[in-house]
């Protein structure tokens, strides 16, 4: 199908690859300005404790030291997602990651050194680390605005037909509870800020931020300074998955040092902070009853979700949102009822992490989902056929789905690990499947979800794509420039991309919910396809010939039919540039997506397109240890189109690899609060030796609404791995585990309980 | 102050360090080698992976006057003249890179295994990057590039 | 500052005068991966290092007679490909692989590894099962010491890291009727401190059917290297496989005290995990010696 392109669908190495391994390539970690003094911050002991002093003096006195800062110096104001968070704490710590002051010094050191000097008076006061507990009468309570600790702004019940009627109805019902551990993104280069003022005041920040609009809007606010004196600039950064979605305190505190210190400062976060105070994903707690006919019919799922906000509210608050729409859509189901409530307690906040609440809600549906089919003593992957969404499905949610490639997903996954023939077979060894629902051409969370692109063709032919998307490593710059060499006709070689200044590039809401490939590449293409049309009309008056007969490839202008007869298309530029009523190529594209936003009752569609995936596992139990090693996986992927096949695989094996530490190796462990393992020892990254061999599948069902049919792909491939090794482990060795990760300690122990109700059975 | 003179990239470096400098820091802030990264400061991780008499090391982890005459390689001294070494060209061409913030420290590992072993198997492979955290490609690219540019 | 002067001595002699210059204040230094990041968190102090990872002398590994003498300097890579080792004493060149990750066994050093103290050491485990002495030189000459004896605690050796070096582990060789073997669960395949490690030394009778003699180390289920010395009896004179082995698995279950660490297994798993472990590698001690 690609044949008929001669960039989309082509495995162009990303562009910023020269400059990555041969280390020139200059990341915000490695940024120095001149005078740049270095910020660090003093954060709280306790989780949650009445502040009775703050004693900098002798901070202040160390040499070295240019700034001290703590909660009187800065305005009163609260940031995050539910204005709940002050920048730095005053009062009260809800928590152990709190900021309470900051220092900027000469260097790293001088700054540590100050640090230590500050003394803080604390009261303890009873804190509450349990969602649960905390919603209990009696409970500590966090913040005053919310004395039951819950957070009202997210309290929802969704609900489509009818589930009391149809659990009646239904043959088979089950009720089960699942837990869903803290873990976090783990981006290799860490948070960074790096903040300046000019003589005439203007501040620019160089950020790892992925969303630079809402960013110079949120610092405005936390700053009191008008947006129009802020620029943001993402720097080169490492990795984002949802890491940099919100700005975190430390980004106006790092603006605040540089405003008193009258000195460029930059804070760049330790492992351990990173670890403690960029926001994870958050735990769930969630009961759920699924009911079905007997034939296989999926009727009925009830849904109830608590989650651990932590002591702050962010971004990923707001995950229940996408959580319900994988709850009233994956999987055809007609009635459904859908109840979450987000508790605050004194654990770190959670945050946005790749998946954005899916991969929780996808491990408990697709478990579920399991359990229902062995209970119906059907087979997983003929249940999930019957129920597959299918184009043209109208979910009760609204939810608008035009093309859907989840049969096909289903199919070729489970071909690709032999599910017919290992399915359901004795010995230690199991295959698994999970689906995926997920947006897939952007997500309308916000009152406009567009994106605009400038293209700028100069007189030699260099082309330069000014997005506003913002690329974090995932190599969205090379897709958006492979889509504007597509569509003008140059080679992808003449193309530059300018990408998140905000003083330079046009407005995008942020690279989340999987869209920049959908939303930036429809609007690059539109602002390319009006470069070319204006190349064509230049050309069509130089050469004296019909515009409508003319076209251009590789950057060449030639009579359709005669590419053989051509001129270079930068020499039709200059045509246009040179002549008495001259212009230059300089256009603009605006792709706003044709979605809506959800009305009262969570209806409508808030996405142009839907993405679906399915993998399939291999599992072999160690039955002694408990051990769980995944032998192959095979990623279906319903991409729409695969502009770049290789970056898709590379996105596809990089969910997985997330996916697979979800299901067995990660989990931020928290005591009183406090974080056990916040180092790459004790938080175990799946390595080189835990990745199993993975075939990848793509699945092009070119979806009319995406550029040059591509869909968003990338959230999904971090979400069906750990409910497919759950379900894989449940087909090796009949242990059905409930809570992640799968340690062998928890698989012993459910092999040790089966095999002792086998001998009750007896 | 100490005086630290070392082979590096090749070429007689003299650079007067702190006592307790670590030999990244002197890498990336002294001498203005910022490929080499720093991602965890406790050996756990690999980004800061640096060869050290031709040994992969992590070289947050190794005081700086340890490498006192010997011979360090940084990831600034793998392309030689304006030709990029061929694990540079391979992890270009397998789609190895992604964030990038591991590359350097993988290309290190990687060199330092195909020195010893020209024509690794994927096990062995696997092995030589076990020290190396990437949260973006799940290894399967990066060990790709790697046993392509060892049939090179 | 972390420390203010850093050695590099040219000889073990030149090594103990540093060290006895700085009276007490100064500590060697090897490979560092456990020392520096002791140093960086400040959990340890020290004026000067004294870096011995040069020593020459220190970084052989020799059969002398029917004893391998193994430098203290010799880094895990080095060990994990060692002829010799593997061989010879085959469950410490599989411990010796087994360490952290490609860079820290290019680094780290047996020595340091025994030095540091820790009860599940990936070297120490099978040097315990060896039954290895190690010799130390300090000012007032050579002295040679059980390795079991070198322990106090997690964290804390008998050999005087201020004062003293350990220059070398000595064990013998083992023979055509001795195998060994070593095993360990952790989270993952690198990177990762074990859940559980065990070393088996094994001599079967003339005819490979009993065992004349095992040595069994553990770890971590005790404050250091443990030798499960009652499960040894029970296995001494019986068949290879049956009735004996999983009762002498029973009675190391019993000795062994592991602890619950959140980070890592609850005791109640290791101790389940000590039988599992040490089967595994006595069948294929076994197995080695019937090579």
């Amino acid at each position: 199908m690609s044949e008929e392109f001669s960039f989309v669908g082509k495995r162009v190495p990303k562009l910023d690859a020269p400059g990555k391994v041969t280390g020139q390539l200059v990341y915000g970690h490695d940024m120095k300005v001149p005078r740049m003094l270095y910020g660090k911050i003093l954060r709280s002991e306790h989780a949650h404790a009445r502040i009775l002093s703050v004693d900098t003096s002798r901070a202040r006195a160390l040499s070295g030291v240019k700034a001290v800062i703590t909660a009187e110096d800065i305005p009163e104001v609260k940031i995050g997602w539910a204005r709940d968070h002050p920048v730095l704490k005053s009062g009260k710590v809800r928590s152990t990651r709190d900021e309470i002051a900051a220092v900027a010094a000469v260097d790293e050191d001088t700054a540590r050194e100050a640090l230590e000097l500050i003394t803080v008076e604390y009261e303890e006061l009873p804190a509450v680390f349990d969602p649960e507990e905390a919603m209990r009468p009696g409970a500590p309570v966090i913040h005053e605005e919310a004395p039951n600790n819950i957070q009202e702004k997210m309290r929802q019940s969704y609900y489509h037909g009818d589930v009391q009627e149809s659990f009646a109805d239904s043959d088979v019902v089950i009720e089960d509870r699942f837990k869903l551990p803290f873990v976090t993104h783990c981006c290799m280069g860490t948070c960074f800020c790096l903040a300046s003022f000019s003589s005439s005041g203007e501040l620019t920040v160089w950020s790892s931020t992925q969303m630079p609009f809402l960013y110079q809007r949120d610092l405005s606010m936390a700053l009191g300074i008008p947006a129009t004196k802020i620029r943001v600039i993402k720097a080169v950064i490492g990795g984002g998955f949802g890491s940099k979605l919100d700005m975190y305190p430390f980004e106006p505190i790092c603006v605040f040092l540089a405003q008193k210190a009258g000195c460029p400062v930059k804070i760049t976060f330790t492992r351990e902070e990173e670890f403690m105070a960029s926001p994870t994903r958050q735990p769930v707690i969630c009961d759920i009853k699924s009911g079905a006919k007997k034939d296989g019919t999926l009727l009925a799922r009830e849904v109830r979700m608590i989650l651990d906000n932590g002591a702050y509210s962010s971004w990923g608050s707001t995950t229940p949102l996408v959580m319900m729409l994988t709850i009233s859509s994956l999987y055809r189901v007609p009635n459904v009822k859908y109840d979450v409530t987000v508790a605050y307690t004194n654990n770190p906040y959670s945050g946005a992490m790749r998946g954005y609440g899916n991969p929780q809600a996808t491990f408990v549906l697709e478990s579920h989902m399991d359990m229902l089919a062995h209970e119906l003593g059907m087979d997983p992957m003929e249940f999930r056929l019957k129920n597959a969404n299918r184009p043209g499905d109208v979910t009760g949610q609204g939810v608008k789905i035009s093309t859907c490639g989840l049969t096909e997903c289903i199919e070729s996954a489970a071909q690709s690990i032999g599910w017919k023939q290992k399915r359901a077979k004795p010995g230690n060894r199991g295959v698994g499947m999970a689906s995926v629902f997920h947006v897939g051409g952007g997500a309308r969370i916000y009152p406009s979800d567009g994106c605009g692109s400038t293209v700028k063709v100069d007189d030699f032919g260099k082309v330069t794509l000014i997005t506003g998307s913002t690329d974090m490593g995932q190599g969205s710059d090379t897709v958006l420039a492979q889509i504007v060499a597509e569509e003008l006709g140059v080679p992808v070689e003449n193309i530059t991309v300018v990408n998140t200044d905000t003083n330079i590039t046009p407005w995008d809401v942020g690279a989340h919910a999987s869209r920049t490939t959908f939303i930036a590449g429809n609007s690059a293409r539109l602002a390319a396809a009006d470069a070319k049309r204006q190349i064509l009309e230049a050309a069509a008056q130089t050469l004296g010939d019909k515009v409508e007969n003319l076209d251009m490839k590789d950057g060449k202008v030639f009579l359709k039919g005669e590419p053989e007869e051509w001129v270079p298309f930068a020499k039709m530029v200059r045509s246009k540039h040179f002549r008495p009523d001259g212009d230059v190529i300089l256009t603009r594209g605006w792709y706003e997506p044709p979605t809506e936003k959800q009305d009262k009752e969570f209806r409508g569609n808030i996405s142009a397109t839907y993405s679906f995936a399915t993998q399939a596992v291999e599992v072999e139990v160690d039955t002694e240890t408990g051990e769980v090693t995944v032998l192959k996986i095979g990623a279906a992927h319903d991409v729409g189109r695969a502009i770049n096949p290789m970056a898709v695989e590379g996105q596809i094996h990089g969910g997985v690899s997330m996916g697979l530490g979800y299901a067995l190796y990660e989990e931020v462990l928290l005591e009183e609060g406090k974080m056990l393992n916040p180092n790459f020892a004790d938080y175990a990254l799946p390595t080189a030796l835990e990745m199993p061999p993975i075939e990848t599948i793509l699945i092009e069902t070119d979806d009319p609404a995406g550029p040059f049919g591509a869909k968003g792909m990338a959230e999904p491939a971090n979400i069906p791995t750990a409910p497919a090794i759950a379900n894989a482990v449940y087909d090796a060795v009949g242990v059905r585990i409930r809570d992640l990760p799968i340690t062998p300690e928890k698989v012993l122990r459910a092999l040790r309980e089966k095999a002792e109700k086998a001998q009750e059975g007896k | 102050m100490e005086v630290l003179t070392m082979k590096l990239n090749g070429e007689q470096v003299t650079v007067e360090v702190k006592p307790d400098a670590m030999l990244v820091d002197v890498l990336r802030d002294q001498l203005e080698l910022t490929g080499t990264k720093e991602a965890c400061g406790e050996g756990e991780c690999g980004a800061c992976t640096v060869l050290l008499d031709g040994e992969p090391v992590t070289s947050c982890l190794v005081p700086a006057l340890k490498a006192r005459g010997q011979e360090v390689m940084t990831v600034e001294g793998l392309a030689s003249g304006g030709d990029l070494h061929l694990l540079q060209k391979a992890f270009i061409e397998y789609g190895a890179v992604q964030c990038g913030y591991c590359t350097p420290g993988m290309l290190m590992s990687a060199k330092a295994l195909l020195d010893r072993n020209p024509q690794p198997t994927e096990e062995e492979i696997r092995q030589a990057i076990s020290g190396n955290l990437c949260r973006c490609t799940g290894y399967i690219k990066i060990v790709d590039a790697i046993k392509a540019a060892s049939e090179e | 500052m972390k420390w203010k002067k850093y050695l590099l001595p040219a000889s073990i002699e030149e090594a103990l005068e540093m060290l006895a210059e700085y009276q007490g204040q100064a500590r060697v230094i090897a490979g560092g991966t456990d020392l520096i990041p002791q140093l960086k968190k400040r959990e340890r102090k020290v004026e000067c290092l004294v870096d011995i990872s040069r020593l020459d002398e220190l970084k052989g590994i020799e059969l002398q007679g029917d004893v391998i003498r193994v430098g203290a300097g010799v880094t895990h890579q080095h060990l994990s490909s060692s002829d010799l080792i593997r061989e010879k004493a085959a469950a410490l060149a599989e411990g010796a692989s087994a360490v952290g990750s490609p860079q820290i066994r290019y680094m780290g050093t047996v020595g340091g590894n025994i030095v540091n103290a820790q009860p599940a050491a990936d070297t120490a485990i099978p040097l315990t099962a060896l039954d290895a002495q190690a010799e130390i030189v300090g000012s007032q000459g050579t002295r040679l010491e059980l390795l079991e004896s070198l322990y106090v605690r997690p964290g804390e050796s008998t050999v005087n890291a201020s004062a003293e070096i350990l220059v070398a582990l000595r064990f013998r060789a083992l023979d055509g009727n001795e195998g060994s073997s070593f095993g360990r669960l952790a989270k993952r395949r690198a990177l990762s401190l074990p859940i559980l490690n065990a070393a088996v030394v094994t001599t079967l009778n003339g005819d490979g059917t009993a065992f004349e003699d095992v040595r069994l180390a553990l770890g971590p289920v005790a404050l250091t290297p443990f030798r499960a010395r009652k499960a040894e009896e029970a296995l001494r004179g019986k068949a290879v496989e049956g009735e004996a082995v999983e009762r002498a698995l029973e009675v190391a279950a019993q000795e062994a005290q592991p602890r619950s660490n959140p980070l890592r297994a609850s005791r109640e798993y290791r101790e389940e995990m000590v039988k599992v472990l040490l089967r595994r590698a006595l069948e294929r001690a076994v197995r080695a010696a019937e090579g």
